[in-house]
């Protein structure tokens, strides 16, 4: 069933993909956990780093999920292309009702913004949001 | 149907202006003690129920209905209309809510908060769908 909320995250950046939106912007590059090794940047990785459980007397299960998304970029391209994208990933992703099957709805909150590091020639900018659901 | 989470709330606290991220409502009665001689077991009747209720949030600034209005209104009894949303259709609504606190914390190298306390007049309205 956890497979349905990695589902519903991935599909959401899909039902916008033309310039402006997060998808144009990575090149439809997402990814679970991490890139091709070949990938072109920008990218965006998603991670679902934990998911509590707690179950209901009516035999349903609440979730609440905390997922981390990080985007890859070029340091050459410059950090603000990097915030244009992760804004365009808070747009998308605040206060989204996801539709994960099985579940009632995925509410997302974002938790955390654009903590951004850098190694070599990439810049990677994480944020942390939370979506929570209860299976029907 | 879905199940309600925090997100989905909303506040509206008549013209005092807050921008909240948190409420909550309390209700409590009397309850007497009307045991007598030959009863099974203790027996007690209910009384009129009491409603009573916090919003927090954050002050704000900007404009001219910004203001939280801690100072004229609250000299003649301060009677506010509160809206408290669980969800979308989820609501407690009282028109003559009396404040009968109010705090505000600001601290340089913290959050700028602001808070209400109320006790409804006559009691809430629940709507739920």
């Amino acid at each position: 069933m956890s497979q349905a909320i990695k589902t519903a995250i991935y599909t959401k950046p899909l039902s916008i993909k033309t310039d402006p939106s997060l998808y144009y912007s990575v090149g439809g590059r997402i990814y679970e956990l991490q890139g091709q090794d070949d990938a072109a940047l920008p990218l965006l990785t998603y991670e679902v780093q934990s998911t509590p459980v707690a179950g209901l007397f009516d035999g349903e299960v609440y979730i609440k999920s905390q997922v981390l998304f990080t985007i890859y970029g070029h340091r050459r391209l410059g950090a603000e292309v990097i915030g244009t994208i992760e804004d365009q990933l808070y747009v998308l992703m605040k206060d989204a009702a996801l539709a994960p099957s099985g579940y009632d709805r995925g509410v997302v909150v974002p938790l955390d913004r654009d903590r951004r590091t850098v190694f070599d020639e990439i810049i990677a900018s994480e944020s942390i949001y939370s979506v929570e659901a209860t299976s029907t | 149907m879905a199940r309600i989470v925090g997100n989905d709330g909303v506040v509206s606290f008549g013209t005092h202006s807050i921008l909240a991220n948190a409420w909550s409502i309390s209700i409590s009665r009397v309850v007497s003690d009307v045991t007598a001689y030959g009863d099974g077991g203790t027996r007690v009747v209910g009384g009129m129920p009491s409603y009573t209720g916090s919003v927090s949030g954050f002050l704000e600034a900007g404009a001219a209905d910004t203001s939280p209005e801690l100072t004229g209104k609250f000299y003649s009894d301060d009677v506010v209309a509160v809206t408290l949303t669980a969800a979308t259709g989820c609501t407690y609504t009282c028109s003559t809510c009396h404040i009968s606190g109010a705090s505000v914390n600001v601290s340089k190298t913290g959050d700028t908060t602001i808070s209400f306390d109320f006790t409804a007049s006559g009691g809430f309205v629940e709507s739920w769908n």
